[in-house]
């Protein structure tokens, strides 16, 4: 065991001085004793950087005013989520982050710490002002979702002020996010419940066409054999009729006075009584035509006169009721015409449909004497199929019904928000309190740090003028140079006058020193 | 004997480090030498121990063939020569009592007068123009055995006097009677004079001030010397910074 230690050891203490030599060798090379030497062949290059830079570090530190800071801890929550089911969140706050200290919230801030100043009326200093805030409130992100904010200023009052300015701006920016978050999760919504809407129309239009198939199918099953020229003949006048018919209601959609007939001439007697009078006054004049009178006999012209003024008196009647009828009343009339259309146009298209099936069934009579086209119309098949339209339709309506629930409550929600009633996305942890205390100056490492850098400086002021300098300084060099012996080297030789010289001259050079180390804590005084 | 750190010393060695090296505490010593040559008037200073040093080099830069005759030059002024000349002949004189001379050669410049504290003239311009015989200036030794040639009078053209020929016969005569001539040239890039004593001698120096003298002036003085056929035999770093750890042993040791 013993020998085992002793052969650590000594293998030890080899490697260790076999790495000093190879780190001496290396570093003599590098650090020479001229180097060191020629160093403080210029005590002053060193003393002079030194004493002016410390004076002036200790200048600032005492000149320096108090600084004070204010912290603030703020928790992120990300609401909306629920609306658009989409992320995103640290992006989002991110973004919230970036907007907080510019443009109008920047003004916002400004005003509510620094009214006097704006940038109306001194756009220079506002700018400048603005830069400084930027760059002295600082926002770091800590663990997860919280942000610490500080700011630092000489007034401690003014750090509280900034600091609760810039919390209400953080919290005014994030809500005003969360309201076009919600509000581009409801357009996405909106078009989606259009999109349904849209699929659901088609559903019915489909449906519609299908059902009047059923119908007009099962209207028209004639027997074998009937005669379906007969029944086309009666289809076509019927359709005339119905044409007629939807043509008037049409027609009455597009005035003003159309309600009175939507509500049917029960509803009114005189009117009522007009109508059947011009009903008989008009089919009076037709049979007066088809027995054979002519258009300018002088008793067809008293009837046309008569169904004319009955005509003025019923129009006169409506423009009476118009006036007399309350908005309600108009709206009903309105939904009654509207009704009557949209039946007298079903019929109308149930009817054509008709048609074009008979006509097809007595165009394959004709041609191979069969009357089976029926079978093509299958009514089972057509029915199975409706089923199936309506089962898609009712998933649809479903989808869309799921949506329009959404879409509800991503208003509601979007109203709550706008009310500020919750949905508030930030949550001050620490609150921001006036600090009492300035911050501590850290004399000691700028002192360091100060005493680094002179050093450094006066090395190298020394070993630049060494550059400069190309005399001889040593008998080494001298020889080196001239490749001769040095038989001397004779010390320098000073009479008590030089020395005195000397002596005045570093006087002097000391009260230099002091004569800047006084102007420099005044200039600083002056300048903090 | 050991001597413990006391309070002056540790005063001492603080104005050192501020000052960077040594400073002169006699500006002048009672025979009216220079606080400068410290070989002779703070004998026991560290930089005189430096200049000790130099001197001990010096002796073997040769072992074979000594160095009888020497130029000290420099490639710019104000590099330390004549202080280094003054210091080397004064510290050989000291030792084992050596005659040397010293020749204060940078006629534009000279100052070896006032480092000793003698008359400029009559000085080398004379010997040069052969108003004066070289046995005029070896007659009184200024220090122990040191004897001193001051630059002479001040001319227009001083670099014109120096004529190889009769700068030959003067060398060869002081070296018959001196163990060491030492000559404070002035500065290469200045004046040709240093090329043309370097090449009639038998060493050149070269002083060099540390953390002043630009490398490329060092190399294009020794340029100029070798154009004139001069071989450098070494170099004299000036103007180092004193170490505190070294004065600390001194003082212990002192």
């Amino acid at each position: 065991m013993q020998t085992l230690y002793d052969n650590i050891i000594r293998f030890t203490c080899f490697k260790y001085y076999y790495f000093m030599e190879q780190f001496l060798q290396e570093e003599n090379e590098f650090l020479s004793l001229d180097i060191i030497k020629s160093i403080f062949n210029h005590p002053w290059m060193l003393i002079c950087p030194m004493v002016m830079v410390i004076s002036i570090i200790v200048g600032v530190l005492i000149n320096i005013k108090p600084l004070y800071q204010c912290d603030a801890l703020i928790s992120f929550t990300i609401p909306g989520k629920e609306v658009t089911g989409a992320g995103g969140g640290v992006i989002r706050r991110d973004v919230v982050l970036s907007r907080v200290l510019i443009g109008d919230n920047m003004k916002q801030i400004i005003s509510e710490t620094f009214p006097q100043i704006t940038e109306e009326t001194d756009e220079v200093q506002y700018n400048k002002l603005a830069k400084g805030l930027q760059k002295r409130i600082d926002m770091r992100w800590r663990a997860g979702d919280l942000l610490n904010i500080s700011y630092i200023d000489q007034d401690p009052n003014r750090t509280y002020k900034v600091l609760k300015a810039t919390i209400a701006t953080i919290e005014r920016e994030t809500n005003e996010a969360n309201r076009r978050e919600i509000e581009i999760g409801l357009s996405y919504l909106r078009r989606q419940a259009k999109f349904y809407a849209d699929k659901l129309k088609s559903f019915d239009k489909e449906i519609e066409e299908l059902q009047r198939g059923i119908i007009a199918t099962e209207q028209i099953t004639p027997e074998k054999g009937q005669d379906i020229t007969g029944v086309i003949i009666n289809l076509q006048q019927k359709i005339v009729e119905e044409i007629r018919r939807n043509e008037e209601l049409e027609g009455q959609t597009k005035k003003d006075g159309i309600y009175l007939l939507g509500i049917g001439s029960e509803t009114d007697p005189v009117i009522a009584g007009y109508s059947k009078s011009l009903d008989e006054k008009e089919r009076m004049l037709a049979n007066l035509i088809s027995q054979g009178y002519k258009q300018a006999h002088p008793y067809v012209n008293k009837v046309r006169e008569e169904v004319e003024n009955l005509k003025i008196l019923k129009e006169r009647r409506y423009q009476d009721l118009l006036q007399l009828q309350s908005e309600e009343d108009k709206e009903i009339a309105r939904q009654n015409i509207i009704f009557e259309l949209q039946k007298s146009t079903f019929e109308l298209e149930t009817m054509k449909k008709q048609l074009s099936i008979l006509k097809e069934r007595q165009e394959t009579t004709a041609t191979d004497g069969r009357d089976e086209a029926i079978s093509r119309y299958d009514i089972d098949e057509q029915r199975a199929k409706l089923r199936e339209l309506e089962q898609e339709k009712k998933i649809t309506q479903n989808a869309y019904d799921d949506i329009i629930k959404k879409t509800a409550n991503a208003e509601a929600k979007l109203r709550q928000e706008m009310d500020e009633e919750i949905g508030l996305a930030i949550k001050v942890v620490n609150k921001p309190i006036i600090p009492r205390e300035p911050m501590t100056r850290n004399i000691f490492p700028k002192l360091l740090m100060g005493m680094i850098i002179a050093v450094s400086t006066g090395i190298g002021l020394s070993l630049g003028a060494n550059a400069i300098n190309t005399s001889v300084k040593s008998s080494v060099e001298l020889r080196d140079l001239l490749h001769l012996p040095v038989i001397a080297s004779i010390d320098t030789m000073c009479t008590p006058e030089e020395i005195r010289a000397k002596n005045f001259r570093r006087i002097a050079g000391i009260l230099g020193l002091v004569i800047f180390i006084i102007l420099s804590q005044i200039v600083i005084g002056k300048i903090m | 004997m050991k001597k413990g750190i006391s309070l002056n010393n540790i005063k001492e060695i603080f104005q050192k480090t501020l000052a960077g090296g040594y400073v002169i505490k006699i500006p002048k010593s009672a025979e009216g030498i220079d606080g400068h040559i410290v070989s002779y008037v703070d004998k026991e200073s560290r930089l005189a121990e430096q200049y000790k040093v130099l001197r001990t080099d010096f002796y073997f830069l040769s072992p074979e063939k000594p160095l009888k005759t020497v130029v000290i030059t420099s490639s710019q002024p104000e590099e330390g020569k004549t202080i280094t000349a003054c210091n080397l002949a004064t510290s050989i004189t000291l030792d084992a009592n050596k005659k040397v001379l010293l020749i204060d050669a940078d006629l534009k410049r000279a100052s070896i007068h006032r480092m000793f504290g003698i008359k400029r003239k009559p000085g080398f311009i004379e010997l040069l123009s052969g108003n004066i015989e070289a046995e005029y200036f070896l007659k009184e030794p200024i220090i122990g055995n040191l004897y001193v040639v001051p630059a002479g009078t001040l001319s227009e053209n001083p670099s014109e006097k120096v004529n190889a020929e009769k700068a030959h016969a003067i060398i060869n005569k002081f070296k018959e009677n001196c163990d060491y001539v030492i000559f404070d040239t002035p500065p290469v890039l200045d004046a040709t004079d240093a090329s043309i004593l370097g090449a009639l001698c038998d060493g050149t120096l070269l002083v060099v001030k540390a953390n002043v003298t630009p490398k490329r002036d060092i190399q294009e003085a020794i340029e100029h010397l070798k154009n004139a056929h001069v071989q450098p035999k070494g170099c004299i770093l000036t103007n180092v910074r004193a170490r505190l750890a070294y004065d600390y042993y001194y003082h212990r040791e002192t």
